[in-house]
């Protein structure tokens, strides 16, 4: 199962230029951390669920987000407990008590904005990735004025990831069929059961590293100052639309919050 | 004339004991050259110093002798000027793809060399039908079986306009489809009269296109011939432990029985005419290397 | 029990959204055969060998072990009885010394520890990998690593035996050797299962031949009834071979499959 892949489909999300989608990721993202009030925040995640919509890949999106949901919870039970500890002052409306836990409404309300935020910082780049090609992220950065190799370089690893996860999988397969138990009876056993994953995911990733860089040499890649850009990248009429709407949504954020909105009272 | 040519090589790497001994000869235009011979006896080295990745990106103990690509010293000679002449596809197509569908990846060296736009999607196009990939311009190598990621692995290497190819077992891993799909490109390329060196094991399949047989033997060249010449040397063969097409076996152990068969037959089709009493049949095109599977 | 491997109605896919990879499969293997699973790359041959394991899990249907029901266990449980080979041996080999690697598996299952000093020196034995069990398996060749591979898997003293491509890029005579240990094996009672794409290997060997297509079992039989079958061999561009041909060619009273075959018919064949 590829987790961070692009997925092919024929979307207004997947058209839109790279260079929106990162400022989009950008805004959703600065404005989550901005905001901690559960409401805002849940506009959030739900503008990221919407756009999964529209690019037509929710039951993946549903799916990818599924391991990050334990993420989520613990976030919440961990902010839960401790909010009060943090910030004492702001601790009314006791809703439970029982030893040292002390649960009030506003824990509440902060625990459920940490989890959303959580789940919108982690979402956020899932979209991204399902919907921009490594290619075409690649050309947005250089376009950006990233120089060529740091893109090259973010591209390839994208391009890999999975291929590093199938391998993984490869090599768990055949350790569990030497009798590797995944859930450990032990915690002594834990760091074993990691070497005899990691070492050979290592020893494969050397000699992959090795045929990469010499394929690249073989490309010509670097032989010279200059390269061509077979792909083209253009910024169309509904590109910048989009691009400006983001930006003024950020501004309207940012100058709400300064202006002492969007907490939790 | 000479495209290739090697001038008592002697190479030897840093740590382990792999070395190639004095190997000389040359390859003409539009030869296809078999490179094969037990694991350690140097073949991957060999294409690695015919490429040049020995010792322009490989170092080596010891670097003796002179590898003449169109009589150009590739020691001497910058890797970007040599993939104009040449190309390599290594063992591991994954590692060698980098484009999100088949035409960003042909696309990928070209770009590296400045080639402008245009005339990088006319080779794009004329590469596509060489490997017979057109239906697949838009797709992700990724999704392609191993014969087609292969072919692509190839078609990215050719789109460089080399007039030489050299493969490292291009049909180790693949299916029998997959075979099928590199061996009809190969045979196309020969038809366009380019140079192709592969080193294969699995002989019996790659035997229609071949034109002669370079053996290897602990870094040294002991036998360099025609197919039917090769095989003829039943002692050498076995002891290269490489394994000749199933019909050649037949004829050893034909041999052994006491049943002789004068010409040695390489494909099943020559072998009935060797063994058929009716001699008139013997006429030349059963000798000639086109398709050796009898069409049932 | 005599059915060691038994599968019925076996569909599988990835997931939900995917389609079918294996599309009711029903299979018998007995207890000491030599199997030979062959097909396209995406027929599903190694989808289903994953499934003898508990690698993977049916869909819909059952897989059942020696009487167990793979949905009912776990992978490191049916290690006892199922030993797998991987086509390449770099993906498993992680310990420092060849000791190390191959008593992993025995001591996973709980072995003691004079169980497994035994076990270890018989399945390197049994492989021909007489080496000081302080070598690190690093400086082993290709060849030694794939049977270091395979003692790795028989110190677990398994039942069945599944190997995946275990001659696929491998010189002649490392094949040789491989192929003289699997056959000690099947003599000695191990049920083996290969996955391959070496037609003369299945010929030689095998008992019966599973000829997979499109996730489905096309043919079941004996390598003589599924490399005479020159039209569906031709349909899904299975080669069989080479020595099979001849048979076109020349008036035999059978199809030979094998050179030993071969050898036989074309005597009677000229002496007539």
């Amino acid at each position: 199962m590829k987790l961070v892949g692009y997925i092919k489909k024929d979307s207004m999300i997947h058209s839109l230029d790279p260079r929106v989608k990162i400022g989009i990721s950008i805004a959703v993202s600065a404005l989550a951390l901005i905001f901690n009030h559960p409401l805002i925040i849940a506009i959030l995640f739900l503008s990221v669920v919407i756009m999964s919509l529209l690019a037509h890949i929710q039951k993946e999106f549903k799916s990818r987000m599924l391991p990050m949901m334990p993420i989520a919870v613990s976030a919440f039970l961990l902010w839960i407990l401790f909010y009060r500890y943090v910030n004492p002052e702001g601790t009314h409306q006791i809703i439970f008590n029982y030893a040292f836990i002390i649960i009030d409404r506003t824990s509440i309300l902060y625990a459920i904005a940490m989890s959303l935020r959580v789940l919108t910082l982690l979402s956020m780049p899932l979209l991204f990735f399902a919907t921009t090609t490594f290619s075409s992220l690649s050309l947005a950065l250089v376009k950006l004025k990233v120089p060529y190799l740091a893109a090259f370089i973010v591209a390839l690893s994208l391009r890999f990831m999975d291929y590093g996860l199938e391998e993984m999988n490869v090599i768990r397969d055949a350790q569990v069929s030497r009798g590797l138990r995944l859930k450990t009876r032990t915690m002594i056993e834990r760091p074993q059961n990691i070497i005899m994953l990691f070492k050979p995911l290592m020893e494969k990733f050397m000699m992959f590293q090795q045929y990469l860089t010499l394929s690249m040499d073989l490309r010509a890649f670097g032989s010279m100052s200059t390269r061509t850009f077979y792909l083209e990248l253009k910024m169309r009429k509904q590109d910048c639309l989009v691009l400006t709407l983001v930006f003024l949504t950020l501004l309207l954020g940012i100058y709400l919050r300064v202006g002492g909105l969007g907490t939790i009272a | 004339m000479a495209v290739i040519s090697a001038k008592d090589l002697t190479v030897e790497y840093y740590n382990s004991g792999f070395s190639l001994k004095h190997i000389s000869f040359s390859i003409d235009e539009g030869e296809i050259v078999l490179l094969t011979g037990p694991s350690g006896s140097g073949k991957t080295m060999l294409l690695y110093c015919l490429s040049g990745v020995i010792p322009h990106c490989l170092n080596m103990r010891t670097y003796t002798g002179a590898v003449y690509i169109n009589g150009v010293e590739i020691s001497k000679t910058a890797l970007s000027e040599i993939t104009k002449m040449l190309g390599i596809v290594l063992q591991n197509p994954t590692a060698q793809i980098f484009g999100r569908t088949v035409e960003e990846d042909m696309a990928f060296g070209l770009e590296n060399l400045c080639v402008g736009r245009d005339e990088i999607k006319r080779r794009i196009d004329e590469t596509l039908k060489l490997v017979d990939l057109e239906k697949y311009r838009e797709s992700d190598p990724f999704s392609l079986s191993g014969g087609e990621r292969q072919r692509v692995a190839i078609g990215s290497t050719l789109v460089m306009k080399p007039d030489i190819l050299l493969l490292d077992e291009p049909t180790s891993n693949l299916d029998s489809r997959g075979t099928k799909g590199v061996i009809q490109t190969i045979e196309r390329l020969k038809e366009e009269k380019k140079t192709v060196v592969l080193v294969e094991r699995n002989i019996e399949h790659i035997m229609p296109v071949v034109d002669r047989i370079i053996a290897l033997y602990d870094g040294e060249k002991v036998t360099d011939s025609k197919p039917r010449d090769f095989f003829a040397k039943q002692i050498l063969v076995e002891k290269l432990g490489v394994n000749p097409p199933q019909v050649v076996r037949l004829i050893y152990r034909l041999r052994a029985e006491g049943i002789d068969i004068k010409e040695l037959p390489i494909s099943i089709q020559e072998l009935y005419c060797a063994i058929d009493d009716k001699r008139e049949w013997m006429d030349a095109k059963y000798y000639q290397h086109k398709k050796s599977m009898v069409q049932i | 029990m005599q059915n060691i491997i038994n599968i019925k109605n076996l569909w599988f896919k990835y997931e939900e959204s995917s389609p079918w990879v294996l599309k009711d499969i029903d299979l018998t293997i007995r207890r000491g055969e030599w199997v030979s699973i062959i097909g396209q790359n995406g027929s599903g041959k190694t989808t289903l060998v994953k499934h003898i394991n508990g690698l993977l899990k049916p869909v819909k249907g059952d897989v059942l072990i020696n009487g167990t029901n793979t949905k009912k266990a776990e992978t490191w449980e049916l290690a006892r009885s199922v030993g797998f080979v991987f086509q390449y041996p770099d993906s498993q080999i992680f310990a420092n010394t060849i000791f190390n690697e191959v008593s992993f598996g025995p001591r996973n299952l709980g072995f003691s520890e004079e169980e497994i000093e035994q076990v270890v020196t018989s399945s390197l034995n049994q492989v021909g990998l007489h080496k000081n069990l302080d070598t690190k398996p690093g400086s082993l060749s290709t060849g030694e690593k794939r049977r270091l591979a395979i003692a790795d898997v028989l110190a677990m003293k398994p039942d069945i035996i599944v190997l995946d491509e275990p001659t696929t890029g491998q010189d002649e005579s490392t094949c040789e050797n491989l192929m003289n240990i699997v056959k000690e094996l099947a003599r000695s009672g191990k049920t083996i299962i290969t996955v391959t794409h070496d037609m003369e290997l299945t010929a030689k060997w095998s008992d019966k031949v599973i000829l997979m297509d499109l996730g489905k079992i096309i043919k079941n039989a004996t390598p003589r009834d599924v490399f005479t079958d020159f039209e569906l061999l031709k349909r899904i561009e299975i080669d069989p071979p080479q020595v099979a041909l001849l048979s076109s060619i020349l008036n035999l009273p059978r199809t030979p499959i094998t050179i030993d075959d071969t050898v036989e018919l074309l005597k009677m064949w000229i002496s007539r």
